[in-house]
């Protein structure tokens, strides 16, 4: 191909269009790199910083951020429940007076309006705050959770149908305020006042149902608070020409949970057995304490006079 | 060592195209600053680069399929020569050698993110209906090129071009090669490059007649 005007105009014409150069910063880069490399001697050099969109320190540093903060907010969460179990336990094995202010409302409402004075006192000393000892163990837990510890107020099942219907109905008007009472701590003098008028309710009670005493219900081994709260009612009626003599059956009486053989039927048993040994008056003594303590179980007809000559004298 | 080591450097010899060459220099002044950069003379290395910079850039900025590579790819290839500067040898043009390099990289670059493109770039595409209508255009006088319109117009049709034609044609005019090193550069016989430069110079012209 031999040289022309029209290949030499096309030369000129592009040799006069806008020729592109490279940025000044691609310039530097390129001549430092090579400078470098021969200053260093270094055969492989790396490339030169150039400004160049570089998305991965940024979000490397946001995930780094993220997997952070989530590790913190889980191990935060884990040591608040670990902070908090011991608590629960601790308020759930504390022998406050708690059960005292659910047992106090429950007998006051079936005796009548003189008494629901005292009650009111008693549960307003039943609700008043706890003493500093106590202070943080019941402020620190939350509502919620104490909430959910309370249930072990409630009157055990075997105690149930022994209550009067309008004194189930009382209770169970008067449980969810005593509920919501935070736990009392043992205040002396009110508590005391709750505890006689509570033994007040228990004694009139007495002559219209079968006795219903402590150790009627097997009470769980986690729960502990109702024992207590049942025994008071029992202390309370020392006033009472009988009291003596319960004490005396309670203290006699085995508590259930540590023989588990104590079934009406096996207590029977061992009754026929007494008689047949001769031991009559220690068969009446366990026929009475296994009316008290089984009074929906009917004694068999042939030992019945056991209680009936009891209930003579 | 990438790139092709022809052993004669035929730069502005009867290719029958005029050279455009305000900046060219003497090969052996190429071959002589290499060799002394790779000596350890940094000077060296700047000489040719204030030389070639223009010439590699504006060829890769006009052949690249996008733009967005250019810089890259022009970076590459320049620290490529400065960790190849213990392997040069004479036996070639230093031009000649980097604008192979400068090749290799583009097309690298091209199988890498585009493969798609790689075809344009690598296979021939001489006998185009186009080809024939450029070359009935030949004809045109070339006077009319001018002006800013005509800039333009020819830097649309440059775009334009069949890849392989676009090559020869800035290998020829950005980086004043010869004919038989364009040849020996791209791996195809001598006719060919001779045709592909043929058919992208009537389609220029063509497209300049048209402007005009």
């Amino acid at each position: 191909m031999k040289p022309d005007d029209d290949d030499k105009a096309l030369s000129q014409a592009y040799a006069a269009l806008e020729q592109p150069l490279p940025p000044p910063a691609l310039d530097s880069a390129i001549l430092a790199a090579a400078r470098n490399a021969v200053q260093d001697g270094a055969k492989v050099i790396p490339f030169p910083a150039r400004p160049r969109r570089n998305w991965g320190v940024p979000l490397g540093l946001a995930a780094t951020v993220m997997l952070a903060l989530g590790i913190s907010l889980q191990l935060r969460d884990s040591e608040e429940t670990r902070l908090d179990e011991p608590m629960l336990a601790a308020e759930m094995s504390a022998p406050v007076a708690v059960p005292e202010a659910p047992a106090a409302p429950s007998a006051d409402a079936a005796v009548g309006s003189k008494d629901e004075k005292k009650l009111e006192s008693a549960s307003t000393a039943a609700a008043a705050p706890p003493p500093a000892q106590e202070e943080p163990v019941t402020t620190s837990v939350p509502a919620t959770r104490r909430s959910l510890a309370q249930p072990r107020q409630a009157p055990p099942a075997e105690m149930r149908p022994a209550m009067e219907p309008g004194l189930m109905e009382s209770a169970e008007h008067a449980a969810p305020a005593a509920l919501a009472a935070p736990a009392p701590a043992p205040e002396p003098e009110p508590a005391r006042e709750a505890e006689s008028v509570a033994g007040d309710a228990m004694a009139r009670q007495d002559k219209r149902s079968p006795p219903i005493l402590a150790p009627a219900a097997p009470a769980p081994q986690a729960m502990p608070a109702p024992a207590p709260a049942a025994a008071k009612p029992a202390a309370g009626r020392s006033q009472e020409h009988t009291a003596p003599a319960l004490r005396k059956m309670l203290e006699s009486m085995p508590p259930p949970t540590t023989k588990p053989d104590a079934t009406p039927e096996r207590w029977i048993t061992s009754i026929r057995q007494l008689l047949e040994v001769g031991k009559e008056n220690e068969a009446r003594r366990q026929a009475r304490l296994l009316q008290q303590r089984w009074p929906d179980h009917p004694l068999p007809r042939e030992l019945r006079y056991l209680l009936e000559d009891a209930a003579q004298p | 060592m990438e790139g092709y080591h022809p052993s004669v450097d035929s730069a502005g010899g009867e290719s029958g195209i005029p050279l455009h060459s305000p900046a060219m220099q003497p090969a052996h002044d190429d071959t002589a600053l290499m060799l002394a950069y790779a000596g350890g003379e940094a000077v060296a290395f700047e000489r040719l680069y204030a030389l070639h910079k223009a010439g590699l850039y504006g060829f890769l900025h006009r052949q690249s399929p996008r733009t967005a590579w250019v810089d890259d790819v022009f970076q590459e290839t320049w620290l490529a020569v400065v960790n190849a500067r213990h392997d040069y040898r004479p036996t070639a043009s230093f031009r000649t050698w980097l604008f192979g390099i400068a090749r290799n990289k583009l097309i690298d670059r091209i199988r890498l993110k585009e493969p798609a493109l790689l075809g344009d770039f690598l296979n021939e595409d001489d006998e185009d209906p186009l080809a024939r209508v450029a070359g009935d255009s030949r004809q045109e006088p070339a006077s009319r090129l001018e002006g800013k319109q005509a800039g333009q117009a020819l830097d649309t049709a440059l775009r334009a071009l069949p890849a392989v034609q676009r090559e020869v044609f800035l290998l020829r005019e950005q980086a004043e090669m010869s004919l038989e090193d364009i040849a020996a550069l791209t791996g195809v016989p001598m006719e060919t490059a001779k045709s592909r430069l043929r058919y992208a110079v009537a389609k220029l012209k063509a497209t300049l007649a048209g402007v005009s």
